[in-house]
């Protein structure tokens, strides 16, 4: 998985080659590079959780995370800066979050959407399923973002695809 | 002989986009991972530029900062701070510390390599 991983990186490195880094596309390009080259190591060591916060608080201002699995009952394996009620809540609607995970593989919630009032209410801001053997077995939960960012960006959507990909088996297949 | 640009973070992934960055400018590249590692860096290799995380562990970015202009070799090297705290003290506080410039995480390309370009044409001006 981790020499997966990397493959992936050599090709963001390509086009960051070929972009210019006037173009917005080359901000995504390197911010991906980096994001796989930083899993990969994490693979190799075993420390996949803390990559993905460490991935997460630089490129997308969000420093309060919960890495999730669902059993389908919500246990934690990892988080930073979240709060004992913003655990709470996850906990206490473990089922409905669940529910949430299998609409879509990564969901970047926002407020005036019909639909995403339930996980709004709750402070999520985007949402990650973790697969792995074709079965939903955790999530990656991205509550607020820092106060001098509005929202995520566009490319942010790509590197919580990138997380959707490959982090089940790492997480839950090694 | 291009430019050398020690550049300071706890975060490995920080480091890997700022290197590559650099690197496909052709700039030489050192690196630190707290600010006690990167006064000791620094005094070694006297970079022409220093890029540095704040929030670090050790020795953080402001304090690293102080360290650096205390030393004759280091002050006048022109020091960024790059940081997800963006708040206006936090902003201040690396101008005190003596920080030539501060820069927002998450960085991005273009506004990163003008940067770097800037203080190292103003150096070159010197």
């Amino acid at each position: 998985m981790a020499h997966q991983i990397e493959l992936r990186s050599e090709d963001y490195l390509q086009y960051c080659v070929k972009t210019q880094p006037s173009e917005n596309r080359h901000t995504i390009w390197s911010r991906l590079y980096a994001a796989c080259r930083r899993l990969s190591q994490a693979v190799r060591e075993d420390r996949v959780a803390d990559a993905v916060v460490e991935i997460a608080s630089n490129f997308m201002a969000c420093e309060e995370i919960a890495i999730v699995k669902c059993n389908p009952e919500i246990g934690f394996l990892a988080t930073v800066g979240i709060s004992f009620e913003q655990r709470r809540s996850l906990i206490s609607n473990s089922g409905r979050v669940s529910e949430e995970l299998r609409r879509r593989n990564v969901r970047i919630v926002d407020p005036k959407v019909a639909g995403d009032e339930f996980l709004a209410s709750l402070g999520i801001t985007a949402l990650v399923s973790l697969t792995h053997d074709h079965a939903i077995k955790g999530a990656i939960v991205f509550f607020g973002l820092l106060p001098q960012h509005a929202g995520f960006e566009s490319g942010d959507r790509e590197l919580l695809g990138l997380f959707s990909i490959y982090l089940g088996p790492c997480l839950f297949g090694l | 002989m291009s430019p050398k640009i020690l550049i300071v973070d706890d975060s490995d992934t920080t480091l890997l986009m700022e290197e590559m960055l650099l690197k496909k400018q052709n700039f030489q590249v050192v690196k630190a991972h707290n600010g006690r590692e990167a006064v000791e860096v620094a005094i070694r290799e006297l970079p022409n530029l220093i890029l540095m995380d704040v929030v670090m562990p050790v020795m953080d970015g402001f304090a690293a900062c102080r360290e650096m202009r205390r030393h004759d070799k280091l002050q006048s090297v022109p020091i960024i701070m790059i940081s997800s705290r963006g708040e206006p003290q936090s902003i201040e506080s690396g101008f005190e510390s003596g920080c030539n410039d501060y820069l927002t995480k998450p960085i991005r390309s273009h506004e990163f390599l003008q940067i770097v370009d800037s203080y190292l044409a103003a150096e070159k001006a010197e």
